[in-house]
């Protein structure tokens, strides 16, 4: 297993933190590894046979496989273990940064009071979307609004440390294979664009913003988030590596940025969390705020177009009812997301959905692409 | 006192039917993860007794596994959570007439 790269902001995990962490993700890799294949047996020898003796044909659709499913002695057990595992992880990650929240705000003011590479704006105003505030999403109890005091960076610094272990350390030392495979799929596929605006919408901590930087040393980075406590924590954490990037506090389906000002727009694991509304907002944004001949990049869960029987969606739907992600299912399974783009403006042929693999070829993200074209 | 919320607001399904089931499932869960943080510390605190004569409670503190060590460590989590799990991977009992075949075998041997 691998471990966090040290920075000036990541909270410090005593001994017995990362003793409990590294149980947790050994937990979650029984939970996703051998106790799912037992899961999976349950399938095929009781479920689906009982569904197919009771109804006199297969379980048509995930919803059909769930009913069956749900009554499962080994599978109530897995659900549950999954949820417990969740919860123990949350609340030692929390208390872990709250130890040290006093130091973290300290340091955040340090960084801010005379940022040497980028900068951060607030703006108290923005308006919180219902779908990211009406339950506290991945079971992380204050969601990601949560603020103590002035200055806090609670929700971005749980954040870092919770997503090394809800990602069972395979993201990588500083939490960023989504923004490396972003950037791994616009060099792949689009050599030629060389950006000199780049924009990442929902940026939360700030993890897969930084890639970018590597990557594009010329270009000038925004990136949006309407959390503010993980907003400073962003700023600070990119402080602290060395890398420029204009955080600013905004809605991504309703920026302050002037028509036709970037080059390319990328977000990684921001549709799922949000809405079908939603969905089609950051596409009409995008497609405003490109510049003719400028892409969008969209990474997201690979289950979308990995999850192809009733039994595989329905598993690949648990997070939708058992780990607070209310939309997660109706993205991954219900909707047509050509129309987005296409009502937003995009043409239809200039829009696509593929599976990225990580630059280590051991994962993949689905990726949601389109280029704006320049106008007749 | 902490004013950071402890529960998250949405709904918590209950898989096992009875939820004080599943409560009990959390308690042991939370008490087998400090189990698990107790093997790691019992581990540190001999490696590290090994090693030097003497040493404090900031050394023992401060000790991080090496790569080795972290791969044997993820071996051990890995049989614990299998002796944690195994009664689940026994065949659930469908005949409930064997308990009382049994019962009468019991009663013709004695």
């Amino acid at each position: 297993m691998q471990r966090l790269e040290p920075h000036a902001l990541l909270p410090r995990q005593s001994s017995e933190e990362e003793s409990r962490h590294a149980f947790l993700i050994e937990m979650k890799n029984m939970l996703s590894g051998e106790m799912a294949e037992g899961v999976r047996a349950a399938w095929e020898r009781s479920a689906r046979p009982a569904f197919e003796k009771a109804h006199g044909r297969a379980p048509k659709d995930r919803h059909e496989a769930a009913k069956a499913m749900r009554q499962e002695p080994f599978y109530q057990m897995w659900s549950a273990l999954g949820r417990i595992q969740q919860e123990i992880y949350v609340e030692s990650t929390a208390a872990c940064v709250e130890r040290q929240l006093p130091q973290l705000v300290e340091k955040f003011r340090a960084y801010a009071a005379q940022p040497k590479f980028g900068s951060l704006r607030l703006n108290p105003d923005v308006t919180i979307p219902r779908y990211i505030s009406a339950v506290d999403i991945h079971c992380v109890p204050g969601g990601y609004f949560f603020e103590q005091g002035e200055d806090d960076v609670y929700v971005g610094a749980r954040y870092d440390i919770g997503s090394f272990i809800f990602g069972r350390g395979l993201r990588g030392p500083l939490n960023d294979s989504r923004g490396l495979t972003g950037v791994k799929y616009v060099k792949d596929h689009w050599p030629d664009l060389k950006p000199l605006r780049i924009l990442d919408m929902g940026c939360a901590a700030g993890m897969n913003t930084l890639p970018y930087c590597d990557a594009f040393p010329d270009a000038e980075i925004h990136a949006v988030d309407v959390s503010a406590p993980a907003l400073r924590y962003a700023h600070a954490r990119a402080e602290s590596l060395g890398r420029k990037v204009a955080f600013s506090q905004q809605n991504a389906e309703a920026t302050e940025f002037e028509d036709e000002s970037f080059d390319l727009i990328v977000s990684h694991i921001l549709f799922h969390e949000s809405s079908r509304k939603g969905v089609y907002g950051f596409a009409k944004e995008c497609h405003r705020l490109l510049k003719p001949g400028g892409r969008m990049l969209h990474l997201d869960v690979p289950r979308r177009l990995t999850a192809r029987t009733p039994y595989d969606q329905f598993i690949a739907d648990w997070d939708t009812f058992n780990n607070n992600e209310p939309f997660w299912g109706s993205f991954l399974f219900d909707m047509d997301m050509t129309r987005p783009a296409v009502e937003a403006g995009f043409a239809a042929e200039d829009v696509s959905e593929t599976l990225a693999p990580t630059p280590s070829g051991k994962a993949q993200y689905w990726a949601y692409a389109a280029v704006k074209r320049a106008a007749p | 006192m902490s004013s950071r919320p402890v529960t998250p607001k949405g709904h918590r399904p209950y898989d096992l039917g009875d939820p004080h089931t599943e409560r009990v499932l959390g308690i042991v869960m939370a008490l087998a993860t400090e189990v698990a943080v107790m093997h790691d510390q019992y581990d540190t605190l001999a490696r590290v007794a090994s090693s030097q004569p003497t040493f404090s409670l900031q050394d023992l503190e401060d000790y991080r596994p090496s790569l080795e060590v972290m791969a044997e460590r993820d071996a051990w989590r890995k049989a614990y959570l299998g002796r944690l799990m195994r009664i689940l991977y026994e065949a659930v009992p469908e005949d409930r007439g064997a308990g009382e075949a049994y019962a009468r075998f019991v009663d013709e041997i004695s």
